[in-house]
């Protein structure tokens, strides 16, 4: 049976995650505080970790009026992974195809790109999550083949 | 000859008239052959040539500037050809010219005012003439002058390009407007002209093309094409300034000008750029010479082999015999400097001291905040001349403070008067310029520019009298060679150039840039805190955002890491985590875990004063901490923040108010936090303790009767008639009755009585009971619009205009280009708007009611309080022993409905808002994205991941909102002041109507405290203003203004906004009048469950039942353009003074 670090705060993601992971071990935190937290104190104890982009900062209840939502949580997340050397082989799971930011729009394919340069000592791939569909789990059980597990 | 048959086809055709005829000729003969092809009709040229000048202002007419070839080439030959017959011309009113800028330097106002008319006298009304006269109104008389004169040109002239051009002159030169403001101005004026790329790269250029602008003909063809409508005095000067641009972009269009220059220099001799563009795009190895050299190249050579003292008598009398060569002014100032010497004005003109003295002071580089303020005047100066060589050399100037050899730069030393040694310092892009200016080599200045500019050189005795010069050229000189360790070996140790604060700004620019280039970031980051940190000394050559890049992309932080500049660097130009990254980096490298276990007086001794109190400043912010693990939620960063705060407050007592605004400001925000939080936890509240007091005074007569009955049941059977039995009297006719034979007890039908009349109360109060609650805290708006504004917020859904919806404008812009998909998107996100408020509404409506057996009209409601004679006989049954008074029975029964709502509604509304209402948005905007996707929409479009935000987001929102349906049956309401409570309705109302910000005028002069709960009040209030003044929220111009009447003993609260004037109110105030005359009328305050009423009635119960702060007076106001309402509350003097009232 697998371990299975997850970062998620969409409900519907989350059910379909549980779902696809039935017969795994999975621990889920949903957001990018208490998330970051678990991978710095129990990352050894996880054989991966499913993450999503966008996040709030801390735990509901816990932030800000607005809501402290972190567009690229998910990117922070890798960053910090990366910077304590907290490697954990990581498959993004989003359902944005194109993420909008300040210089324009980066689409999916290359922020996979972007992050597989960036992140190569930890980062297996991105997973597109679409409702209708459910290729995504095909794309998730060849990514998770990768993983040495 | 292509042309010929070309000309000749143009002129057969016979409808085409002249203009017509040199339009063709225009397009489609080659640059190269405009001469001759003209030549094939005397009337060509006769046309072209009719009217050079415009004798008069009146005379002023567009000349025709025939058809737009969009090639640069074609442009400038076909203006430059027409100028070949004036070339005498020009060369006379240049010497008129050069004559104008000297009187004009020397203050000579009358002797420039005389050049002008002279020249409008030759060569008619130009721009220059215009711009000329300007300068010397506002010189002689002042700005109103200006403007009148101003005012006199625009009345004559009927003309846009005229006007726009002649109405920036006066402002460029106006002596009161700073460059700043100029440039503001200006960017406004362009943006709201609306010319097409042609008119405005000429507007730009003719008028500022000082500036960096990205021009839409990037060679400026456009200019040159706008050109052709004026004078050919403004001809010729437009085509040398565009020449000029060019050149110091690209060698690209050399040969191109070549041949122009060449001829024109033979002619125009008294244009001394000719020259100078001659002797650099030639590849004849040719120079001319220009008759100033021998007198300048003696002043600079003084300079550059550092006799000063000499230099500056040399510049003294260079200055006086040739005041309009800026090069003069820049050696007598480098050389004061140089010998250590304060500022010497001259015995000349104020113009001139006044240039003098603001060159002297921006070369001192003081950061003072006299520093600013001549690197401003030192621009205004050069903006008022930027029409002139010498306004041209003192930009240059400025590039190169900057340290950039730009545009400016090289435009400055083709402006001067002489051969400036500078010119060798395009010998990277031309490669003939040092062959260009051997003969000139001889020269000192020469020498050390191929020196500096690293260019093999021989000097024959010593580089520099001056040691200190002789450093700094061989330090620029290596490092142009990319020798960095030998630049850091001259200069670091080199303290003797710190005492000099010219020397110093250029030691500290190329250590910086050579550590840089080195890589050693470490002692980078500590030359840039030694000049960020430098009270002294500026420098505008070195950009910051170089080291942070590199830096930013190192992988090997450890090596800098216990930088204080490393973290304070990156404050300047990243935040959020781009900064907590180098904050954290930091902390771990000192060993500073946590940060308030800081010991400041340990790390002001290793960091510095200066370097901690902006550290802990401008790093330590909430920004930053946030993204540490340590801690758990925003409060747990604010409180760290504080602490910071305090620490800088006992440090640093100097900016002690501004630690303790931010302190106050942090509690502020956390108040409305709080108010927040308590508000959406208590948002569905019953009063139990008063439902048990009314109740148990209203059921004592009940109670006592059920009592009565009970005791006469234990004695013989009583029975009574069961309402909820005979549901269909066909059947009761022939049937008997006999299984319900227990439920018609006497007994319990008294007690059914007690507990439905208990359980309506419960529910239906309009003091205490849920419904109420359920009406003004939870329906009342707030519920749809807290749902609607995640979809608002992201622009996905638009407002109802009578039955359709709005044109979605966001998208709509984002595809102008293409209307049909636009026309495809546009009715989606119609029908999507429509979805999402149908069902907000069915929500609202439908779910968000109670229901019962007696009010089942819905059946869909989520608050469900069904019983049947079956349950209560049970719980009668069961609980019988328990009703000995009326108290304990009232208690029970309550305590029963208030876990049943805590518990099993509980349960069913947490489904509902997690499960079933997110699944439903979830399937309208799946829907939608299915819909969309078939219309294949562009891969920047974000309108797809923008539904999908919207999809997490409304479920968390959702989640959010179930739990407004805890049940509290306590008060949690606390009692605040009233601005905090104002604060947070105001943050809830724009958070909840994300297209609207009120941002109201806040005046508490008397501030009171008054229940959290009035939050729901000033709500009510501040939708009202949202959806009933008419008005854009931009032109909403709201006041909320408190004040004590202490003869009456109200607190007043008046809330003022503005109407839209075009609007009928006259209804509205019909309305405020009968809630007014009403106002202490309490029987209709069921109205307040009423939905869609503006909400006084539901104003009226919270503050009578809820916030306890109900009075006996309402006002408003209202007028054509504003209203006013004022709510009184009331006043209770205190009993206690603090110390200064009581002792007054």
């Amino acid at each position: 049976m697998k371990k299975i670090l997850i970062i998620e705060d969409d409900k519907i993601k989350i059910e379909r995650l549980c779902a696809f992971f039935d017969s795994e071990e999975i621990h889920i935190n949903e957001s990018f505080q208490s998330g970051l937290s678990e991978i710095k104190n129990n990352r050894l104890a996880y054989d991966f970790l499913i993450l999503d982009m966008t996040i709030p900062l801390w735990e509901k209840g816990n932030n800000d009026l607005g809501g402290n939502y972190e567009q690229f949580g998910g990117e922070k997340i890798l960053r910090e992974m990366k910077r304590r050397k907290l490697f954990l082989p990581t498959i993004l799971f989003t359902m944005f195809d194109v993420f909008p930011t300040k210089e324009g729009n980066i689409t999916f394919n290359e922020v996979n790109n972007i992050f597989k340069k960036e992140f190569s000592d930890f980062y297996i791939g991105a997973v597109f999550y679409n409702s209708n569909e459910d290729n995504w789990q095909i794309e998730m059980k060849d990514l998770i083949k990768q993983i040495k597990l | 000859m292509e042309y010929k048959k070309i000309v000749r086809s143009i002129l057969s055709n016979r409808k085409l008239t002249i203009a017509k005829q040199i339009n063709q000729i225009k397009l489609n003969v080659n640059a190269g052959e405009y001469k001759d092809a003209l030549k094939f009709h005397p009337l060509f040229n006769k046309t072209l040539k009719s009217q050079p000048y415009f004798k008069n202002i009146t005379d002023i007419y567009l000349k025709e500037p025939f058809a737009f070839t969009k090639e640069f080439k074609k442009e400038f030959k076909w203006i430059s050809n027409n100028l070949e017959s004036y070339y005498d011309d020009i060369n006379s009113f240049f010497e008129l010219k050069n004559n104008f800028e000297k009187h004009l330097i020397l203050d000579e106002f009358d002797k420039a005012l005389e050049i002008i008319k002279e020249v409008e006298n030759l060569f008619g009304i130009s721009l220059w003439s215009i711009e000329a006269t300007l300068i010397i109104e506002e010189k002689v008389s002042g700005s109103e002058s200006n403007w009148n004169l101003l005012t006199k040109y625009l009345n004559e002239i009927n003309n846009s390009i005229y006007e726009f051009t002649i109405n920036t002159s006066s402002k460029r030169i106006e002596s009161k407007l700073s460059y700043e403001s100029f440039l503001n101005q200006f960017q406004n004026d362009i943006n709201s002209i609306n010319a097409d790329g042609i008119i405005e790269d000429f507007f730009v250029f003719k008028n500022f093309n000082i500036v960096n602008y990205d021009y839409k003909y990037p060679n400026l063809e456009s200019v040159l094409y706008v050109t052709n409508i004026f004078s050919v005095i403004d001809q010729y000067l437009i085509l040398i300034d565009v020449i000029l641009y060019n050149i110091s972009k690209s060698n690209y269009h050399d040969k191109l000008f070549l041949s122009f220059i060449k001829e024109a220099n033979t002619k125009i001799v008294n244009d001394v750029r000719l020259v100078n563009i001659y002797n650099i795009i030639n590849d004849k190895k040719e120079i001319i010479q220009t008759k100033n050299n021998e007198e300048v190249f003696e002043c600079l050579n003084l300079y550059y082999s550092g006799n000063f003292e000499k230099a500056i008598e040399k510049a003294k009398q260079g200055i006086l015999n040739n005041p309009t060569e800026y090069e003069y002014y820049q050696v007598y100032c480098k050389s004061l400097l140089n010998s250590n010497f304060g500022f010497l004005p001259l015995d000349s003109s104020q113009t001139i001291n006044n240039i003098l003295n603001v060159t002297f002071k921006l070369i001192t580089f003081k950061k003072e905040e006299e520093e600013e303020d001549c690197w401003n005047k030192h621009l205004k100066n050069s903006l008022f001349f930027m029409n002139t060589n010498f306004g041209k050399q003192m930009f240059g100037l400025l590039s190169e403070i900057e340290g950039r050899g730009d545009k400016n730069y090289i435009i400055g030393f083709l402006s001067s008067t002489y051969n400036s040694q500078n010119n060798i310092s395009l010998n990277d892009k031309r490669d003939n310029i040092t062959i260009n200016f051997n003969p000139l080599i001889k020269n000192h200045c020469f020498k050390i520019q191929l020196y500096k500019n690293g260019l093999n050189n021989h000097f024959e005795s010593k580089i520099s009298e001056s040691e200190l010069q002789t450093v700094i050229f061989k330090a620029i000189r290596n490092y142009r060679l990319a020798n960095y360790n030998e630049v850091i070996n001259l200069l670091d140790g080199q303290i003797d150039l710190d005492r000099n604060p010219y020397h110093y700004e250029r030691k500290i620019h190329l250590l910086f840039y050579s550590f840089l280039n080195l890589n050693l970031f470490k002692e980078a980051l500590a030359v840039f805190g030694k000049i960020f940190f430098d009270k002294s000394i500026i420098t505008r050559k070195i950009n910051y955002t170089e080291l942070f890049d590199k830096i930013r992309g190192s992988n090997s932080k450890e090596e800098f890491a216990n930088a204080i500049e490393y973290p304070i660097l990156f404050s300047l130009i990243a935040k959020e985590y781009d900064l907590y990254e180098a904050y954290d980096d930091f902390m771990e490298a000192c060993d500073i875990f946590p940060i308030e276990d800081l010991d400041i007086n340990s790390f002001i001794n290793t960091y510095s004063f200066e370097k901690t109190i902006y550290y802990l400043n401008h790093v330590v912010t909430i920004d930053t901490l946030k993204y540490s693990t340590e801690y758990k939620s925003i409060n747990d960063v604010e409180e760290v923040r504080i602490k910071i705060l305090n620490i800088l407050t006992s440090i640093d007592s100097d900016n002690k108010l501004n630690y303790e605004k931010e302190i106050n400001e942090i509690y502020r925000i956390n108040s409305v936090r709080k108010v927040l939080k308590e508000v959406d936890e208590g948002r569905l509240y019953i009063d139990v303790a008063s439902l048990k007091e009314v109740q148990s005074k209203k059921f004592k007569d009940d109670f006592k009767r059920f009592k009565d009955i009970e005791t006469s049941a234990s004695s013989k059977s009583l029975i009574g008639f069961n309402t909820s039995n005979t549901k269909n009297w066909e059947k009761a006719l022939t049937e008997k009755n006999e299984i319900y034979e227990k439920y018609n007890s006497a007994d319990y039908l008294a007690f059914k009585n007690i507990y439905l009349e208990s359980r309506e109360n419960f529910l239906f109060s309009k003091e205490y009971g849920l419904d109420s609650c359920l009406s003004t805290r939870i329906r009342h708006g707030a519920l749809k619009n807290h749902i609607r504004s995640v979809f608002e917020k992201l622009d996905l859904v638009t407002s109802k205009l009578k039955d359709n919806y709005r044109d979605n404008e966001k998208w709509a812009n984002q595809f102008s280009l293409m209307p049909e998909t636009n026309l495809n998107i546009q009715t989606l996100l119609k029908q999507f708007s429509k979805e999402v408020d149908d069902y907000t509404i069915y929500i609202v409506e439908s779910l968000i009611q109670i229901e019962t057996e007696k009010n089942f009209e819905n059946k869909k409601g989520l608050f469900q309080y069904f019983t049947n004679d079956e349950l209560l006989y049970n719980y009668y049954f069961e609980h019988k022993k328990y009703f000995d008074s009326i108290e304990s029975t009232i208690d029970l029964i309550l305590n029963h409905l208030v876990n049943y709502t805590l518990i099993k509604l509980q349960k069913s509304i947490l489904n509902a808002f997690t499960k079933e209402i997110p699944a439903q948005f979830h399937s309208i905007i799946d829907n939608l994205v299915i819909k969309l996707r078939d219309l294949n929409l562009p891969s920047d479009c974000d309108l797809v991941p923008t539904l999908f935000k919207s999809n997490t987001e409304i479920q968390n929102e959702l989640e959010y909102l179930s739990e407004w349906f805890y049940l509290n049956t306590t008060s949690s309401s606390s009692l605040l002041s009233i601005d905090t409570i104002i604060s947070a309705s105001l943050n809830l109302t724009n958070r909840i109507n994300p297209l609207h910000n009120l941002e109201p005028k806040i005046n508490i002069k008397a501030n009171f405290a008054g229940f959290s709960n009035l939050i729901f009040v000033f709500n009510i209030m501040f939708k009202n203003v949202i959806e009933h003044s008419k008005l854009s929220s931009d032109k909403i111009n709201l006041e909320v203004e408190s004040s004590i009447d202490e003869i009456n003993n109200y607190v007043l609260l008046k809330f003022s906004n503005s109407l839209n004037s075009n609007f009928d109110y006259s209804n509205n105030k019909e309305k405020l009048e009968i809630i007014k005359q009403n106002w202490n009328n309490h029987e209709n305050i069921e109205r307040s469950n009423k939905e869609g009423e503006s909400g006084y009635d539901k104003i009226k119960r919270i503050l009578l039942y809820e916030a306890l702060a109900k009075t006996d007076k309402f006002d408003y106001s209202i007028s054509k353009k504003s209203i006013s309402i004022t709510l009184f509350f009331p006043y209770k003097k205190t009993i206690i003074e603090d110390e200064e009232n009581f002792n007054n």
